[in-house]
């Protein structure tokens, strides 16, 4: 019975919080397309089953997930929570484009495609997505990137070469 | 259908050795733990799509995908032998993450697949899913469908879609095989346990962790409970002990569909299985049916490696070696016809 108790209390736990993700409004142009969300390292594996154990192996906090939209075009930023910086510094090396990094804001560098962003910052490692897969490179997912980067607290995982 | 077997208890130990983070796990096992039996897993009759006594495999390129399925089922010789086996079939396909098609099985896919079986006399076609719970109001079971829209689509094109709670007890039987190494159950949903035709839509994608690589075998982990997925990222997350390639193995064998039909008009490169992580959808204007789901992944994987230089064949060698080794199905090319064909 505790186990259910504790079960229950854990699935609750993906809550509607959207944690340090800004709303559409605070960006600017972007409408909040649904709730956003928060998921916990017990229940990440409802949002990406099968995908969780990368970050849950490095150090997993929560997840934040917001959707926003700009005219037709939908976006979906993720923020993941590590417990400490060395986490969020190693899931973007080993997810990111080293061909494709460029700086992004404050210093940092970014994994630019045309669909998706990754980026790290502090104990934070965020990715902003087109939800489009097969979209074309968008001003507007680059804005949105470089926005949720500046706010985040901490140094750079991989600053810019000056 | 399903034989009971082998009556014996559940064996709770190595549900109930997890670590801190899987109450999910633990308490579904602990409830899962008093008085249940282990059958035989699922009888199915042989693979009917050979030619000369090997499996047949057809690969389809083209942009229409109602022409490509109509050439690739005549390739297959029709699907007669599917509907000799009942009028009602149950597809699989893959809903991993709220991520559109790559990442997840394309709702036009699943009802133009659909539409060929009608065509062919079966008369009811159902899509069964398990990726949430009611235990948990953010995560009800149908909560990925409903947000793809996969729902609304499927139901409207009369599809019905099957979503299941991975955590009701009800829902799953467990079944094991004695030619598996691990000497442990698994829990199957038992739509699949029981239904008469299984026809599994696989998309092809790239997977971190100890799975490497999904298609036809590891897709059956959204066959079985949220308990067993989890106790095996859990015992070998990253793959290095080997029980994440055999365990993905033995799910698809609770399974045992008919036929696959591979929607591999687009491929998840590079990273997976959800889009995040410097993932690439690349275009490759394929499908491809087979019976025999070893011979599928063994034929994807060269098509990953084709397109996807951080990919090797090697990552998934253990994988086919073992399902080849269990019968599932033929991991060498050279056993199995590979029919090639436009449309």
């Amino acid at each position: 019975m505790a186990a259910a108790c504790a079960l229950a209390l854990a699935l609750c736990a993906c809550s509607h919080s959207a944690g340090p993700l800004p709303s559409g409004a605070t960006l600017g142009r972007l409408a909040d397309i649904e709730q956003p969300e928060r998921y916990t390292s017990a229940t990440l594996y409802t949002y990406i089953d099968g995908g969780a154990d990368l970050y849950v192996n490095q150090g997993f906090s929560a997840l934040y997930v917001r959707r926003y939209g700009h005219g037709n075009e939908r976006f979906i930023v993720e923020l993941y929570e590590m417990k400490d910086a060395s986490g969020a510094s190693h899931v973007y090396q080993s997810s990111r484009r080293p061909t494709a990094e460029k700086e992004l804001a404050g210093g940092c560098l970014a994994s630019i495609t045309a669909t998706e962003i990754q980026s790290a910052r502090g104990r934070y490692y965020v990715v902003a997505r087109n939800e489009d897969p097969l979209a074309s490179q968008s001003d507007t997912l680059i804005e949105l990137s470089r926005n949720v980067l500046n706010r985040l607290e901490g140094p750079c995982a991989f600053p810019a070469k000056k | 259908m399903s034989t009971s077997s082998d009556s014996k208890p559940l064996d709770r130990r190595g549900f109930l050795r997890l670590g801190a983070g899987l109450l999910v796990t633990a308490a579904v096992a602990f409830k899962w733990g008093h008085g249940l039996i282990t059958r035989a897993c699922k009888s199915v009759p042989p693979n009917p799509f050979v030619s000369a006594g090997k499996p047949l495999l057809v690969v389809v390129q083209g942009e229409d995908l109602g022409a490509m399925l109509r050439a690739g089922i005549e390739a297959l010789g029709g699907l007669d032998p599917l509907t000799k086996l009942g009028r009602e079939a149950i597809f699989r396909g893959n809903y991993v993450a709220p991520q559109p098609y790559p990442v997840t099985t394309a709702p036009d896919f699943v009802l133009a697949v659909a539409a060929e079986l009608k065509r062919a006399g079966v008369s009811k076609s159902s899509l069964f899913d398990s990726h949430g719970t009611r235990l948990g109001a953010a995560i009800p079971p149908e909560h990925i469908l409903r947000r793809l829209g996969v729902l609304d689509k499927l139901t409207q094109g009369g599809v019905q879609v099957l979503a299941r709670d991975f955590s009701d007890p009800d829902e799953f039987v467990f079944v094991q095989n004695p030619a598996w190494p691990i000497a442990k159950p698994v829990a199957v949903h038992r739509l699949l346990h029981e239904a008469p035709i299984v026809v599994s839509l696989p998309v092809v994608k790239r997977h971190s962790g100890g799975a490497k690589f999904t298609c036809a075998l590891k897709m059956h982990f959204g066959s079985v409970a949220m308990a067993d997925r989890m106790l095996v990222h859990t015992k070998d997350g990253d793959g290095l002990s080997g029980l994440f390639q055999q365990r993905l193995v033995h799910f698809a064998d609770t399974v045992r569909p008919q036929l696959n039909v591979v929607d591999a008009r687009s491929i998840l490169a590079r990273s997976g299985p959800g889009l995040s992580g410097g993932a690439e959808v690349i275009k490759v204007n394929k499908i491809i049916l087979s019976g025999d789901m070893v011979a599928v992944d063994s034929y994807c994987a060269r098509l990953m490696a084709q397109h996807d230089d951080t990919f090797k064949l090697d990552m998934v060698a253990s994988q086919l070696k073992h399902a080849a080794a269990l019968g599932l199905g033929k991991a060498d090319l050279d056993d199995v016809k590979v029919v090639e064909i436009n449309a």
